[in-house]
C-alpha cells in the first residue's frame, strides 16, 4: 500500500469518528467536518453538473446541433430571477420543464402504472390457486381501494365511507411503518456497519492488525 | 419509581452503545445467522443463469454513495453473471455519483478476467441531468442524448455503440437505484408501451427486465414484479444480495453485512419490545395510583 493511500485511510477514519462523536457531544471538530462535507459535496456536484452541461450541451452545439440554442436561451432565462424587472421571464423555462416532465411521465404512466397495477391486483383474485393466495389477493385489493378512497376529497369522509377511509389510513400506517423500519432500522444499521469498516477496520489494517 | 419506569428512563447513549456492539460482534466473534433464500432470489438467479449468450443489456445506474456499499455484492455478482454469458452492456448514470460507484463495482467484478474490453464489450455513460427526461431521451435515441461516454470518447469511436441506437437494440433492461421513485420511471420508460416481453416468457423479441432497489425501496418496487408492464425479476438490498451469494454459492461481503445487520435488528427489536413494556407499564401504574 502506498503512503498516500494510508494517509487517505487515516484521514477518512478520523472524519468518520468525528462525525460519530456527535452522538455524545457536538464539538468544534464535528462542526468543522460537517462544513467540510457539505462544501466538498456541493463542489463535487457543481463540477459534475458543469461537466454534464459541457458534454450534453456545449460539445454537441459546437458539433453543429444548433437546435440546442433554444435550450441555452431557456437556461439563460432561468437566471432572469436575479433581475427583478424581468424576473417573470424565469416562469417560461420552469413551465416548459414541468410540462415536458409531466408529459413524459403521463404518456406512459397510465399504461405502465394505473392500468398495469390495477389489472394485476384484480387478476390475482381471479387467478388464485389456493385459499391462502385468495386471502392475500383480497387483502391487497381492499388495501388498494381503501387507500385510494382516502384521497377522494369531494365527499365528506363519514359513515360507511369514513370507516372504509379509516381502513385505508391503517394500510398506509403499515406501509409507513415498514418504510420507517427499512430506512432507520435496516439501512441505518447497514451504514453503521459500513462506517465501522472505514472508522476502525481499515486504519487498523494499515498497522497490520486484521479483525 | 417502579422497575419499569426506571427501564423506560434508560440512558439513550447506553442503548446506542448496546446496539452498536451487537452489530459489531460478528467482526470479532464467529457468528453466522442462517440465510433463507426466497423464491424471488431464486427467480432472479435463474433469470441470469438461463440468459441466452451475447445479449445486449441496458443498465440504468442511479446510485448515490449511500447505496453503493450495501448493493456492491449484488451488482458485482450480476455483472459477473452477465459476463459469464458474454453479454454486452451499456450503463447510463442518472445521479452525479453514479459513474464513481459503477467504476468501483466494475473493478470488483473484474472484467479483464472475462476478457472484456471497454468500448467493445461495455460502455459507461456519465451523469446526465433531467431524471426521467434523461431516461426517456436515452431510450428514444442514445446518439442524440450523448455525444461522448463518461471518459470523453466519441460514440463513433466505440465499436459496441455502432449498432446500438435506442431501446429497440437491447435485449435486457436492468435497473438499479438508491432513490425510491426511480422504479416508477424505469417502468414508465423501459417497460410500458409494449417494450417488454410477456411475464411468463422473458426472453422474446422485446425487453426482459430486472431491477435491484435498495432495501428501503422494496415496498415500492414489489408491486411491479410479475406485472405486465413491470419487472420480470428483482432482488433488493443487502438481504437479496446475501441470498444471491448463497444461491450462487459465492459467499462474499453481502453475507457478512447481512449477518451483522440481522444481529443488530434482533437486539433492536428486543429493545423496542422492552421500551413498549416499560411505557405501558408506567402508564398502567400511574392510572392505578390515580384510582387509589
Amino acid at each position: 500500500m502506498k503512503g498516500i493511500d494510508i494517509m487517505w485511510i487515516w484521514f477518512s477514519a478520523i472524519i468518520a469518528n468525528v462525525i460519530v462523536s456527535y452522538q455524545f457531544k457536538k464539538t468544534y471538530a464535528y462542526t468543522l467536518v460537517e462544513r467540510l462535507l457539505v462544501g466538498s459535496a456541493s463542489g463535487y456536484a457543481l463540477m459534475l453538473n458543469l461537466r454534464s452541461i459541457g458534454n450534453s450541451g456545449i460539445a454537441p452545439l459546437m458539433g453543429g446541433r444548433y437546435t440546442l440554442i433554444i435550450a441555452f436561451a431557456l437556461f439563460l432565462l432561468l437566471w432572469s430571477r436575479f433581475i427583478p424587472k424581468v424576473s417573470w421571464l424565469a416562469r417560461y423555462p420552469t413551465s416548459i420543464l414541468i410540462g415536458i416532465g409531466l408529459g413524459i411521465a403521463l404518456a406512459t404512466g397510465v399504461s405502465g402504472q394505473v392500468v398495469g397495477l390495477s389489472v394485476a391486483s384484480i387478476s390475482e383474485i381471479v387467478n388464485a390457486t389456493d385459499s391462502y393466495s385468495m386471502l392475500n389477493a383480497i387483502i391487497v385489493v381492499v388495501g388498494v381501494l381503501s387507500s385510494l378512497w382516502y384521497f377522494i376529497y369531494t365527499k365528506e369522509q363519514k359513515g360507511y365511507w369514513g370507516t372504509f377511509v379509516k381502513l385505508g389510513i391503517l394500510y398506509m400506517y403499515v406501509l409507513f411503518g415498514l418504510t420507517f423500519a427499512g430506512q432507520y432500522l435496516a439501512s441505518g444499521m447497514e451504514r453503521t456497519i459500513i462506517a465501522f469498516e472505514y472508522m476502525i477496520k481499515a486504519p487498523l489494517r494499515t498497522l497490520g492488525i486484521n479483525i | 419509581m417502579s422497575r419499569f419506569e426506571r427501564l423506560g428512563r434508560l440512558n439513550i447513549k447506553l442503548v446506542w452503545v448496546v446496539v452498536l456492539l451487537s452489530m459489531l460482534a460478528p467482526a470479532f466473534i464467529k457468528f453466522e445467522l442462517p440465510v433463507k433464500i426466497s423464491p424471488m432470489t431464486v427467480d432472479f438467479y435463474e433469470f441470469f443463469e438461463n440468459l441466452p449468450e451475447g445479449q445486449i443489456v441496458y443498465i440504468m445506474n442511479s446510485h448515490s454513495l449511500m447505496s453503493y456499499y450495501p448493493l456492491k455484492g449484488a451488482m458485482k455478482l450480476t455483472l459477473q453473471f452477465l459476463m459469464e454469458h458474454n453479454a454486452k452492456f451499456v450503463i447510463q448514470a442518472l445521479v452525479a455519483e453514479s459513474p464513481v460507484t459503477y467504476s468501483d463495482w466494475m473493478e470488483a467484478a473484474d472484467p479483464e478476467s472475462y476478457g472484456y474490453e471497454y468500448g467493445v464489450d461495455y460502455v459507461l455513460f456519465g451523469y446526465l441531468a433531467g431524471g426521467e427526461m434523461a431516461l426517456a431521451s436515452f431510450a428514444a435515441d442514445i446518439w442524440k442524448t450523448y455525444d461522448t461516454d463518461y471518459y470523453g470518447n466519441k460514440l463513433s469511436d466505440l465499436p459496441l455503440m455502432e449498432n446500438i441506437h435506442s431501446w429497440e437494440d437491447f435485449d435486457v433492461a436492468l435497473g438499479s437505484a438508491s432513490s425510491c421513485v426511480l422504479q416508477d420511471m424505469f417502468v414508465r420508460q423501459w417497460c410500458a408501451e409494449g417494450k417488454q416481453n410477456p411475464i411468463d416468457d422473458p426472453y422474446g423479441s422485446k425487453l426482459a427486465t430486472a431491477y435491484i432497489p435498495q432495501s428501503t425501496c422494496a415496498p415500492n418496487t414489489v408491486p411491479y414484479l410479475g406485472v405486465n408492464p413491470g419487472i420480470h425479476v428483482m432482488i433488493y438490498g443487502t438481504q437479496g444480495a446475501a441470498e444471491l451469494e448463497a444461491v450462487a454459492n459465492r459467499l462474499g461481503h453481502s453475507t457478512a453485512l447481512a449477518n451483522a445487520k440481522n444481529l443488530g435488528i434482533i437486539v433492536n427489536v428486543g429493545l423496542i419490545i422492552l421500551g413498549n413494556i416499560a411505557y405501558f407499564s408506567a402508564k398502567f401504574s400511574k392510572k392505578e395510583e390515580i384510582k387509589q
